[in-house]
């Protein structure tokens, strides 16, 4: 049976076109209830019960659960508790929701996956029984919830058992009771259960029909979307992202094409929250303000907080308001609750732990039992009435102050992926037993018997890359770089796929790693163990003693790894000159090699910068960090470096040549010479002059700039540089300027990344890319898609950027946790002098912090004078420039339970009045920055 | 858009190895020497043949004591897609599915037997929904036979694909073209299990060219039954008042 | 297309100044006429036309565009014609092309002079543009009537989805179409003309000419006749000449059959509007 689905669409070019497509109806389409006489089921499609049992009052008899479209966009945190069983969705609901939410439909995916739930996919659009054509002069939603009833009727003629369909459309229900079919509001479902957690799931879109106490209308109505629409097409209004200023809850900007605005005050800001895309309104030239350069933390307070200040003429900013909001990007977030000074009051705030995240109104009866949790909470809402947004709880992390639970507050707030793989992401693996199959071995090369080694971290359990050279008849040497086949267990497309692409990258904490893909792949199958036999992309070159590339041939092999070792391990080897070992010989061979090619590569002009690199000592038992270790370097460090700069830079050749459009690389801009500002002010005051007119330059004067008695300060002109830099990024070749393609840091015309699939999956795709390339693998059509391919770069920028920031703030966190138990004095240098305090770096921690120069307290305002021209802080006779030395006393503030912050005081030089004392006296002189009475429990 | 959802069905409710609906019919001009309909789901075609004949004065050159001169061409109604054509022939495409035309029917044609003439085969496609070609191959073996031009056996087209998890799916739609990997067109001779022409969108994994191969195959022994059945009834309609195929 | 002898010419010129032709059909007599319309469903409208051997599909697509300041409200209407290969041997290759372009030129003439005020979504911002594509897949004479005919019969079936225009603000307007398959746009096609093609042969003049028929006439007349009976446009082709009294004959017998080709057409669609679910032959019977 044949029928034909007509729509009409617009194309890009605005050309109105009829598409007409075939849409086949079946007969064999089956129920999915066990014991089903009429249907030709198999076992493995009997998912549902065939009586299934009540779980809920409203209606005692069996009956199976239909879920309407909006139960499911909005319900789903309720959905996902395992709860509810025996649920059938109609594909009219599963296409409905992939067409309006991509994240709730994965959600949605990963419950009907797992079988417990015994969630049935009914296929009702391709059932001569249930298909249905569109009414003339029905709308597209009224037609979708006619196929849903008309499922409901047909399983309840079926099988006999009864259907209640769960929706919040209340003509829809009514509809379906018409039919003979029991419906009610999910909640409603929800709450006649006796789920303790079901119900506190449910989103709180409800409220906004019982209003709160307080039902003033608070902020300015959002426009319409015509009306947003034709604002923006005339001129009228600007589109942008909102920003939330991280110290000030009453301001933001909005970054639109023409200008940054600046937003301030409540109603302004009209509900927005940060990351959302927003409509503003500029407001008349009279009206532009400043940014006030206040912190305002408290949301409560702000209203009295009226700062009367000269606003300098030069400081108004375009300042604008909000009008609409295009596109919500709300998350979950994490926070701790404010309980409600009412006792039994079930009303709570939730506070977030970013501070720039507005406190939100949640419903919770476990409220004594939250109040000493971090806990997860979704925005449902914000209704014009509220002062906060309104939202419902999502989960609890655990005990605030647990390593393990700020660990994970941690992953949520860089939005790291963490949860655990999904079974259908499981599912997509080899079995455990997995080895090289003959077939398999006879399409690749085979390098078991050639010695190649790895050389890594200690610890390092996913070891992506492994080095072979050897010398060959004519002189010359042939190098090898081997890198773990990830893409041969990673199919494109597959669950596992997804998830890794979605990932994007493996996050290293300081005692934790979240791994890209899962454990069998990134510690066994993929990494390249010692004296096992693993699957390998190779790339291996014919260089000349002077390091010079003769051929560079690429193959997927096969080769057993004669040893794992550290970097500390391979140096032993190299310098041991009594061994004489074939695996000596290599290593040595790639030591000269790479020596030969960073030195070409220094001279071509490629930076060598630096950033305070350091590592815990972790206590192998309770976890908390002991010392302070910073990273040492290894000439082999530099020796696999350089070699894995060489693989990544010939792939970036070889696919861009096949692959013109859809090549994936990296590149890394040059930063507009205003970037260098501090840097080259903080030199000139020293006595060294930078050149940054191009990459070369701007190395030579770095190597130049030597106090001899002071080795630090070559080392912190490199963190200052680096601090200068913009950030590297991913791109699609199809979409850049050619000109743009430059790595600006390592100095190469094109650069990709190749040499670490197991934890980067750009790499995959590079992987995927040379593999079609060389014809050892097919391309797939998103592969060669140049805009899917930008798309991707996106997320994998976004996910790199987060994960930096995350372990970034994982150390913080150990820091922290390092700092908790002692007060010490160290010694510092100034790295930024900024208005208001300094920038100080401690070496010996590789620890970097705020110094606050102004003070709160108007009756004892800071002794410290900024000169804006050469960037210092003078107080009295003492000057501060960049570079400078100081001692700081380093202690943590427990004060604020969301923040612990780590405290610097200055020591020395000593200011009276600001400065403390020696470490004896423990009486700070400002009363804000006493460390508290100690543990909060 | 996912090719074959989690329940194994492709966008418009087919199974993998499900061809669409197969509408066609012979004769359906007076004016020319052979003719058919083909319609495979949405995809229309028309296939008329003229010939054999006398080498017409363009061609000229072409003639050959060796054999005849197929001559073909493939042309696409302005109408036959939903945005507007403005040429109808002679842009790539077109140019290549002529060629492509010429070498399948030329495997097929015993032009042995009528030297220094000539055989027009011409298409229209009238309606456009992937597999174009395919269905252009069984509209000109139907138009041949009408035309009683001395065949080896039929040629038969068919093409497939990969879906998701690499399942090989025949007949492809033009909504399945857009959205997936690379397609492979096949027609073969059906009874001596030949192959005439393979051809190919994109780059293709050998791994997954056997079983895609097969599965066109298989495709194209669907399409036989089909088109043989039609031939067969339309012989005994047009032979009734000679008592044809009765015994 | 086959070359008749003299001798065989004097034949039809005979029958047909007899009135009896060559095939039975007196001098005004038209062969059977099929229309089937809808037959490329991925068209917005389409018909198919049968004239004895003649056969004719025109396929209609309907667009926006904005209209020029001299004539704000009025859309357009553009015919293509393509003369198939499978019409003809003859019309293989660039050959084809350009009689197809002579051919559309003559026929965009014929249709000039009609008002389109009716193809006008919002004046001076956007009007359709309706393009009619037409494929003559066989021909035995009187291919323009045939097309006139299908050219008709598909714009009088066109389902255009209807354009909706958001309520005006300072800014430009927002068009956008609906997404209601069913809310759509017919063109009215009561000012679309019919062609009526004339021949004289001998001292007689015949209507509906085949092939063989048109390569006897001396002279040929094409006249697009309105639903009322009035002449839009008249156009000759090939060679000859005529008196202009008769010519003005010709034009009163024009008007006279055009009017009731007309209300043959309007009748035969009503009849197939009416037939719920209908299914479309197409080539297939």
């Amino acid at each position: 049976m044949l029928t034909k689905k007509v729509f009409y669409k617009q194309s890009k070019k605005g050309t109105i076109l009829k598409i007409v497509r075939e849409h086949y109806l079946r007969k064999d389409i089956w129920c999915g209830c066990k014991g089903c006489v009429k249907c030709a089921l198999e076992e493995k499609d009997m998912i549902l019960d065939a009586c299934p049992v009540s779980k809920c009052s409203l209606l005692s008899d069996p009956h199976y659960i239909f879920l309407d479209t909006n139960a499911v966009l909005d319900q789903i945190d309720a959905i996902e508790d395992p709860y509810l069983e025996n649920i059938i969705i109609p594909q009219t609901v599963l296409d409905e929701v992939k067409h309006r939410s991509s994240s709730v439909f994965k959600r949605l995916k990963e419950v009907i996956f797992d079988k417990k739930r015994k969630i049935y996919v009914f296929v009702n659009e391709h059932l001569k029984a249930t298909y249905i054509e569109r009414r003339v002069g029905e709308t597209v939603n009224d037609r979708n919830d006619r196929a849903i009833r008309k499922a409901a009727t047909w399983y309840q003629e079926h099988t006999g058992v009864k259907s209640v369909l769960l929706s919040d459309d209340i003509a829809n229900r009514e509809k379906a009771v018409e039919k003979g079919i029991f419906a009610f509001s999910l909640s409603d479902y929800a709450e006649a259960t006796d789920s303790a957690t079901l119900s506190e799931r449910l989103c709180a879109k409800r409220w906004s029909e019982r209003r709160g106490e307080d039902s003033t209308d608070v902020f300015p109505a959002h426009l319409p979307p015509a009306a947003v629409h034709h604002g923006l097409k005339a001129g009228l209004l600007l589109q942008g992202v909102f920003y939330a200023s991280k110290e000030n809850c009453l301001e933001a900007t909005v970054i639109t094409d023409k200008h940054n605005v600046l937003i301030q005050g409540r109603a302004s800001l009209n509900r927005a929250i940060d990351g959302d895309t927003v409509a503003v309104e500029l407001l008349p030239k009279e009206e532009w303000v400043a940014p006030s350069n206040l912190v305002i933390e408290s949301e409560e307070a702000e209203d009295e907080v009226k700062v009367e200040r000269e606003i300098n003429e030069e400081e108004r900013q375009v300042t604008g308001k909000i009008v609409a909001i295009i596109h919500r990007k709300w998350q979950q977030y994490c926070g701790i609750l404010q309980l409600s000074p009412i006792k039994g009051h079930t009303y709570h705030l939730f506070v977030p732990a970013k501070r720039h995240i507005p406190k939100v109104r949640i419903e919770t009866r476990q409220g004594e039992k939250l109040a000493s949790q971090r806990l997860v909470v979704a925005i449902d809402g914000w209704p014009r009435h509220s002062r906060h947004p309104q939202g419902h709880f999502v989960r609890a992390l655990g005990k605030i102050g647990d390593k393990e639970t700020e660990n994970e507050v941690l992953l949520l707030e860089h939005d790291i992926p963490c949860s655990k793989f999904s079974d259908a992401v499981l599912a997509d693996l080899p079995s455990n037993d997995w080895t090289i199959t003959p077939e398999e071995l006879a399409k690749r090369v085979d390098l078991r018997n050639i010695i190649v080694c790895s050389v890594d971290p200690p610890g390092c359990t996913d070891i992506d890359d492994a080095l072979h050279c050897f010398k060959l008849p004519n002189g010359n040497y042939e190098a090898g770089v081997h890198i773990a086949d990830v893409s041969h267990f990673i199919r494109p497309g597959t669950a596992l796929d997804k998830e890794a692409a979605l990932r994007a990258t493996t996050v290293y904490l300081v005692d934790k790693r979240i791994d890209m893909v899962p454990d069998l792949l990134s510690s066994n199958l993929c990494s390249l163990r010692g004296g096992e036999e693993r699957l390998s992309f190779s790339c291996i070159w014919e260089l000349t003693p002077n390091a010079e590339i003769i051929s560079t041939r690429f193959h997927k092999s096969v080769i057993k790894s004669k040893a794992a070792m550290t970097y500390e391990a391979a140096q032993a080897i190299i310098d041991d000159v009594s061994d004489e070992s074939e695996l000596a010989q290599s290593l040595r061979g790639l030591n000269t090699l790479a020596k030969v090619l960073k030195k070409r590569r220094m001279e071509n002009g490629a930076l060598s910068l630096a950033s305070p690199e350091i590592r815990f000592r972790v206590d192998s038992e309770t976890h908390e960090p002991l010392e302070v270790v910073s990273k040492k370097m290894r000439e082999t460090n530099s020796m696999v470096e350089e070699f894995m700069l060489l693989a990544n830079v010939s792939t970036a050749e070889k696919i861009l040549e096949e692959f013109p459009e859809v090549a994936l690389l990296r590149r890394h801009p040059e930063p507009p010479p205003a970037n260098f500002d501090p840097l080259i002010k903080a030199a000139h005051h020293q006595g060294f002059e930078i050149d940054i007119s191009n990459s070369k330059k701007l190395s030579e004067s770095l190597d130049k700039a030597i106090k001899p008695n002071d080795s630090y300060f070559n080392v912190m002109l490199r963190i200052l540089a680096t601090r200068c830099m913009l950030q590297a990024v991913y791109f699609a070749s199809g979409v850049t300027q050619r000109s743009e393609f430059f790595h600006y840091g390592l100095a190469a015309p094109l650069y990709t990344h190749f040499t670490s699939p197991i934890r980067r999956y750009s790499d995959v795709i590079v992987h995927r890319l040379l593999a079609a390339c060389i014809g050892a693998d097919a391309t797939y059509p998103d592969l060669m898609d140049k805009r899917k391919t930008d798309k991707l770069c996106q997320n994998l920028n976004y996910r790199k950027r987060m994960a930096q920031y995350a372990g970034r703030a994982s150390v913080a966190l150990h820091t922290h946790l390092f700092f908790r138990e002692r007060i010490e004095n160290e010694e510092g240098y100034i790295l930024f002098v900024r208005k208001n305090a300094l920038q100080v770096l401690i070496p010996k921690y590789g620890l970097e912090g705020t110094l606050l120069l102004s003070s709160k307290d108007k009756k004892n305002p800071s002794p410290f004078v900024f000169n804006n021209d050469d960037h210092t802080q003078r107080a009295g006779d003492i000057v501060f420039h960049a570079f400078d030395r100081l001692v700081v006393r380093l202690y943590v503030d427990r004060s604020n339970v969301q923040h612990e912050r780590l405290i610097m005081n200055l020591v020395e030089p000593s200011i009276p009045g600001f400065s403390v004392c020696s470490l004896g006296d423990l009486v700070p002189t400002e009363e804000e920055q006493v460390p508290p009475p100690q543990v909060i429990s | 858009m996912e090719l074959l959802n989690d329940q194994g069905l492709r966008l418009d409710g087919r199974k993998p190895d499900e061809l669409r609906l197969i509408k066609c019919k012979l004769g359906i001009f007076t004016h020319t020497d052979g003719s058919a309909f083909v319609e495979q789901g949405n995809t229309k075609v028309i296939a008329v043949v003229y010939g054999p004949h006398e080498v017409r004065n363009v061609h000229r050159a072409k003639t050959s004591a060796d054999g005849a001169f197929v001559n073909c061409q493939y042309s696409m109604a302005a109408f036959s897609m939903s945005e507007r054509k403005k040429r109808n022939r002679g842009d790539r495409k077109s140019t290549e599915a002529t060629i492509h035309l010429h070498q399948t029917l030329a495997a097929v044609i015993r032009t042995e037997l009528m030297p220094k003439s000539q055989i027009d085969v011409f298409i229209e496609v009238l309606q456009s929904d992937g597999g174009n070609f395919a269905a252009s191959v069984n509209a000109a073996t139907l138009a041949l036979i009408d035309a009683g031009i001395p065949l080896r056996e039929y040629v038969i087209a068919c093409t497939a694909s990969l879906g998701t998890g690499n399942v090989p799916m025949v007949d492809i739609s033009n909504l399945e073209e857009s959205l997936g990997g690379p397609t492979l067109t096949v027609a073969v001779l059906p009874r001596s299990s030949q192959i005439a022409l393979v051809e190919m969108s994109q780059r293709f994994h050998l791994d997954f060219l056997e079983p895609v191969l097969k599965m066109a195959m298989k495709g194209c022994d669907y399409t036989f039954k089909v088109l043989d059945m039609a031939v067969e009834s339309y012989l005994s309609e047009i032979g009734k008042p000679n008592n044809w195929g009765q015994a | 297309m086959v070359r008749l002898s003299p001798e065989e010419k004097i034949y039809i010129i005979h029958g047909v100044e007899d009135n009896i032709r060559e095939d039975g059909r007196s001098q005004t007599q038209y062969r059977p006429i099929e229309v089937e319309t809808g037959i490329i469903p991925s068209a917005m409208g389409s018909a198919r036309v049968k004239l004895g051997n003649t056969d004719v599909i025109a396929c209609v697509k309907a667009d926006t565009f904005t209209p020029t300041w001299n004539k704000p409200d009025e859309g357009k209407l553009q015919l293509h014609v393509d003369l198939s290969a499978t019409a003809s041997p003859w019309f293989e290759g660039r050959r084809g092309e350009q009689t197809s372009e002579e051919i559309t030129t003559i026929l965009n003439k014929a249709y000039e002079s009609i008002k389109l005020e009716s193809f006008c979504i919002v004046p001076q911002v956007k009007c359709w543009l309706v393009d009619v594509d037409i494929s003559v897949l066989s021909c035995d004479g009187n291919m323009y009537d045939a097309i006139g005919f299908a050219v008709k019969a598909a714009l009088a079936t066109t389902m255009v989805p209807k354009i909706v225009a958001s309520e005006e603000d300072e800014g430009e307007k927002e068009l956008q179409i609906t997404d209601d398959p069913f809310d759509t746009w017919t063109p009215n096609v009561s000012n679309i003309p019919c062609l009526v093609t004339l021949s004289k042969v001998g001292d007689s003049v015949m209507v509906d000419a085949t092939n063989k028929e048109e390569q006897c006439s001396s002279f040929t007349c094409i006249l697009a006749v309105t639903e009322t009976g009035k002449i839009l446009s008249t156009f000759k082709v090939g060679p000859g000449s005529v008196q202009p009294v008769t010519f003005s004959k010709l034009i009163l017998e024009a008007s006279s059959i055009g009017r009731s080709l007309h209300s043959e057409l309007l009748s035969a669609l009503k009849k197939e509007n009416g037939l719920r679910k209908r299914e479309i032959h197409g080539f297939l019977n």
